[in-house]
C-alpha cells in the first residue's frame, strides 16, 4: 500500500499551487511582454504617427501685410485681424432657422445672401463661411446667439483709415488678401511677406490647449513710405472736386510733383472711390485718371514745341513771327484758326506761347521740323511709361516722327494728334522747372523691411535741355501768367510759370462739339520751384468758359496757395523782414518780438523737400525708438553707452542732409535727473 | 490529544534540549549591503522623480509660453486697431469737416500767420533766436 500524504505537511499543498500562480504569471508577463514587443517594436511606427497626429496640428500662419505710410509716417493703409463667422453645418440641427437668426444678427443681410446661407448650412459637411469679415458689433451679436455649430476664425482686412485719400495710388486688396489696384498690386510681394508654419502641441485636455509651438514663424510684409504728403493730397482732392462741382465737369485730375527730385505729392483722379468698399465702386470711378486716361494736351504741349525750337537754336525768344489774320493753311484742305478767332499779327516767338497762338506754334513747329520736334517729344517722355510704380501707366500715343505729314506736325506743334497722360505733362513741366533734367516720377520713397529703411533714390532719365533753355522757357512761362492766358493762376505772394492748355475731346477718333479737355500746368516759386502741378479737366460745361485759363488756372491757384502755405514756403513777391524770436524754455508758448500784431506761427513744415530732414527731439526716448525714427529719416547713428538718450548732437531742429549722422548718447537716468 | 502525545512532530521542542541563548549578533556587512541596496533606490527614485519633474516643467512651461504668446498677439492686434483708429480720426478731410462744421473755424488768412524758418539751436545764445526769411 502507497503511502499517502501527510496533509499536515504545508510544504506538499501550497508548493503545486505556487506553481500554477507562477505559470500564470510568467505566461501573463510572457504576454504582456509579447504585446509590448508588439506595440513598441512592430506597429511603433503607425502609433507614434496617430500619437503624433493626435497631439500636433501644422498651422499655416499668415504674415501681416505691410503698412503704407506717407511722406510724414501717417497711416494711409493697414491690416487688422477682424472676425470671419463660420459653420459646421453638420452640427447644425435647423439650418432655415439658424440661418434666420444669423441674418438678423448681421442686420445688412439681403433675402438672397439669406437664401445662401441656408443652402451653404444644408449641405451638411463640416465647414462653411457664414459671413466673411464682420465688424465687431456683428460679431457680438452672433456670438449672443450662442448657436451650437457656429463659430468664428480671425482673417487680415485691409483698412484705409483715410477713406478716398489717394484712393487711386493706394490701391485695394482682394479676399485672399491679394493687392487688386494701385501700389497695393505693384507691390504685393514686399508688402505681403512670407507666411510661417507653426507646429502646435496640443494636450489631452478637454479643451485642448496648446502647451508648445515650433517652427518657422511668419516674415511680416515690408511697409512702404510713400512720397505722397497726406495734407498736399487732401487740399488736391478737395479743390480738384470743388472745380469740377463748379464747372460741372465729368472728371479730373491733379498731378503735384516735387520737380527737383521726381516724387509725386499727391496724385488726384475725380471722381474717386473709398477702397475700404471698392467693390461698390464702378469702372469709371476706379480708374487712375491721372496715369490711365491720355488726351490731347492742347496748348500746354506748345513747352515741347519751344523747348526744342530754343534748344536747337532755331529761334531765340525775341524772333519776331506773322500770324498774320488768326489762320493758316495746311495743305489744300485743312485750315487752322486761332482760338476765339483772334487775329495776333506779328508776334514775337514769346508771345507765341504767352498768347497762346496755334498759328505761331505750327510755324514753330515747322521751323524745328518733324524729326527734331519728334526727337524732342520722346526726350520729354512722352510716347513710353515713365513711373516705375503704376502697373496700368498708359504710355500715351507718339507717332513715329517719319510718318508725320505736315498735317501732323502742325498738329503736334500745337498739342493735337499725340496722346499724353496727366503724368507724363507734369514730367514734362517739371523738366523745365528743374533745369533741364527728365526725373522719373515715384510715389514710393523708401521701403521699410524690418529695421532697414531702403530709399529709392532720385532718378535722372536724361537730360532734354540745357539749364539756359529751361530758364529761357521758364521767364516765357512767367508771362504766360503774368500777361497771358493763365492770369488766373496769379499768386500774391509766388511768381508763377505755367501754361495753358484747351483741346477739342477726342472720342473714337472724332472730335465732340462742345466737349473740351481743358487743362493748367505750372511750377511755382518759379525761380526755385517747389512744386509743378498740373490740373486737368474733362468736358467743362459752365459757368466758366471751357478754356485752360477760366477752368483749370483757378483750381491750379488755389491748390499752389493752400500748398505754399502748408508748406511754409518763402514768398518770392515782396518778401516780409525777418522776425526775432525769443524762445521761451518754460512753457510752449513762443513770444514773438517782430509785427506788433498777433500772429500764428507755424513751422516750416517740410524741410525735406529740399531734400534735408529736420532732427527731431531724441532725447528721452529709447535707444531702439531713437533708432527707429532715425531709420525712418534716413541718418546714420552714432550710439555710445546703453539706456535711454540723455544727449543728442546735432541738437533737435537743425535741418541735415538725408544720410548725415547724429551721435546719440544713451546712459540710464538717476533720480532728480530731468530729461 | 493522547496520539498527539505520543507523536512527536517536527515542532515539538525536546524538553532534554536546554534552552539556547540568544546572542544579538551584528552583521556589519549585511547591513552595509541594505545600506547600499537603500541608498540605490533612493538614487533611482530621486532620478526618477527628478525625469519625471523635467518632463513636466518644460509643459507647464509651455503652457505660459502659449499663452504670453496669445496675450502678445493680442496687445499687437489691440495696438494695429489703435494705430487705426488714431488715423481715422486725424484723417484731413474728417479734421477739416469737424473744424468747419461744428467748431465754426476758418483758414486763416495771408496776414494771419508768418512762417518762420528753421533754425539751428547750437548757433543761437540761449535766450533768443533770430529767424529770417
Amino acid at each position: 500500500m502507497a503511502e499517502r500524504p501527510d496533509p499536515c505537511n504545508w510544504r506538499l499543498t501550497v508548493g503545486p499551487r505556487l506553481l500554477v500562480v507562477g505559470a500564470v504569471f510568467a505566461i501573463w508577463t510572457v504576454a504582456v511582454f509579447g504585446r509590448l514587443v508588439n506595440l513598441q517594436i512592430y506597429q511603433h511606427a503607425d502609433l507614434d504617427a496617430k500619437a503624433e497626429s493626435q497631439r500636433t496640428s501644422l498651422l499655416e500662419v499668415p504674415a501681416q501685410r505691410g503698412d503704407l505710410l506717407d511722406r510724414h509716417g501717417k497711416l494711409l493703409a493697414n491690416s487688422v485681424d477682424v472676425d470671419t463667422v463660420c459653420a459646421v453645418p453638420s452640427k447644425i440641427a435647423d439650418p432655415g432657422k439658424a440661418a434666420a437668426s444669423l441674418c438678423d444678427a448681421l442686420r445688412d443681410c439681403d433675402a438672397a445672401e439669406r437664401a445662401a446661407i441656408t443652402k451653404r448650412l444644408e449641405r451638411g459637411n463640416d465647414f462653411a463661411y457664414v459671413r466673411r469679415r464682420v465688424s465687431a458689433d456683428q460679431a457680438r451679436r452672433v456670438v449672443a446667439l450662442n448657436l451650437v455649430g457656429v463659430h468664428f476664425t480671425k482673417e487680415p482686412q485691409r483698412f484705409y483709415p483715410n477713406r478716398e485719400l489717394a484712393a487711386h495710388v493706394l490701391g485695394y486688396v482682394g479676399s485672399e488678401n491679394k493687392g487688386l489696384a494701385g501700389l497695393e498690386e505693384k507691390y504685393d510681394t514686399k508688402l505681403r511677406g512670407r507666411p510661417g508654419q507653426m507646429m502646435l502641441q496640443i494636450d489631452g485636455r478637454k479643451d485642448r490647449r496648446i502647451f508648445n509651438r515650433v517652427g518657422d514663424p511668419p516674415v511680416p510684409g515690408a511697409t512702404i513710405e510713400l512720397t505722397i504728403d497726406a495734407n498736399l493730397q487732401h487740399i488736391a482732392e478737395r479743390e480738384l472736386r470743388a472745380g469740377i462741382e463748379e464747372n460741372r465737369a465729368a472728371s479730373g485730375s491733379v498731378v503735384i510733383m516735387d520737380p527737383a527730385t521726381g516724387e509725386i505729392l499727391a496724385l488726384a483722379s475725380e471722381p474717386t472711390f473709398n477702397p475700404n468698399d471698392y467693390a461698390l465702386a464702378s469702372a469709371d470711378c476706379l480708374r487712375n485718371r491721372a496715369v490711365q486716361d491720355i488726351y490731347e494736351p492742347g496748348s500746354t504741349f506748345k513747352i515741347v514745341t519751344a523747348s526744342a525750337a530754343l534748344e536747337e537754336k532755331v529761334m531765340g525768344p525775341t524772333d519776331l513771327i506773322e500770324t498774320g489774320g488768326g489762320t493758316i493753311a495746311i495743305g489744300p484742305k485743312r485750315i487752322v484758326k486761332e482760338a476765339q478767332g483772334h487775329a495776333y499779327g506779328t508776334l514775337s516767338f514769346a508771345d507765341v506761347i504767352v498768347k497762346s497762338s496755334n498759328v505761331g506754334a505750327i510755324k514753330i513747329g515747322f521751323r524745328v521740323g518733324a524729326e527734331r520736334l519728334g526727337r524732342y517729344v520722346a526726350s520729354f517722355g512722352f510716347g513710353s511709361r515713365l513711373s516705375p510704380d503704376f502697373p496700368a501707366e498708359n504710355a500715351g500715343i507718339v507717332w513715329q516722327p517719319s510718318q508725320w505729314t505736315d498735317g501732323a506736325l502742325a498738329s503736334v506743334s500745337m498739342g493735337y494728334q499725340v496722346g499724353v497722360t496727366p503724368l507724363q505733362m507734369a514730367a514734362a513741366a517739371s523738366t523745365v522747372a528743374n533745369g533741364g533734367e527728365l526725373v522719373q516720377p515715384r510715389v514710393v520713397r523708401a521701403v521699410i523691411d524690418g529695421d532697414r529703411r531702403q530709399p529709392v533714390p532720385r532718378k535722372v532719365l536724361r537730360r532734354v535741355t540745357s539749364a539756359a533753355t529751361a530758364a529761357e522757357l521758364t521767364s516765357i512761362m512767367e508771362a504766360v501768367v503774368e500777361r497771358g492766358t493763365g492770369k488766373l493762376a496769379q499768386l500774391t505772394d509766388f511768381i508763377v510759370a505755367g501754361k495753358t492748355g484747351t483741346a477739342n475731346k477726342n472720342q473714337d477718333g472724332h472730335y465732340l462739339e462742345g466737349a473740351f479737355n481743358v487743362s493748367f500746368v505750372g511750377f511755382v516759386p518759379s525761380r526755385k520751384p517747389t512744386l509743378t502741378i498740373l490740373v486737368v479737366i474733362d468736358t467743362p460745361r459752365g459757368p466758366n468758359k471751357p478754356f485752360g485759363g477760366s477752368v483749370s488756372a483757378p483750381i491750379f491757384q488755389r491748390i499752389a496757395d493752400t500748398a505754399l502755405r502748408y508748406l511754409g514756403a518763402t514768398p518770392t513777391i515782396n518778401p516780409v523782414a525777418p522776425v526775432l524770436v525769443t524762445r521761451d524754455d518754460s512753457g510752449s508758448q513762443v513770444r514773438v518780438a517782430g509785427p506788433a500784431l498777433p500772429v500764428t506761427i507755424i513751422p516750416a513744415a517740410n524741410a525735406s523737400l529740399t531734400g534735408q530732414v529736420v532732427l527731431p527731439e531724441l532725447r528721452g526716448l529709447s535707444g531702439r525708438e531713437a533708432l527707429r525714427v532715425l531709420a525712418r529719416l534716413g541718418i546714420t547713428p552714432r550710439v555710445s553707452g546703453e539706456g535711454v538718450v540723455i544727449e543728442q548732437d546735432p541738437l533737435p531742429g537743425t535741418p541735415l542732409e538725408a544720410g548725415g549722422a547724429c551721435r546719440l548718447a544713451l546712459g540710464r537716468p538717476t533720480l532728480g535727473l530731468e530729461i | 490529544m493522547h496520539g498527539r502525545a505520543n507523536t512527536p512532530t517536527a515542532f515539538d521542542l525536546s524538553p532534554a534540549l536546554p534552552p539556547q541563548q540568544v546572542i544579538a549578533e551584528v552583521d556589519k556587512a549585511r547591513q552595509l549591503d541594505y545600506r547600499r541596496w537603500l541608498l540605490l533606490g533612493l538614487v533611482l527614485l530621486a532620478a526618477a522623480l527628478f525625469d519625471g519633474w523635467q518632463r513636466s516643467v518644460p509643459v507647464a512651461q509651455g503652457y505660459r509660453l502659449e499663452e504670453s504668446q496669445r496675450s502678445r498677439a493680442r496687445q499687437e492686434a489691440r495696438g494695429r486697431q489703435l494705430r487705426l483708429e488714431i488715423a481715422s480720426l486725424q484723417a484731413p478731410a474728417l479734421i477739416e469737416r469737424l473744424a468747419v462744421t461744428k467748431l465754426h473755424l476758418v483758414a486763416p488768412g495771408r496776414n494771419d500767420q508768418i512762417v518762420i524758418e528753421r533754425i539751428v539751436p547750437s548757433q543761437q545764445p540761449p535766450s533768443s533766436v533770430v529767424a529770417s526769411r
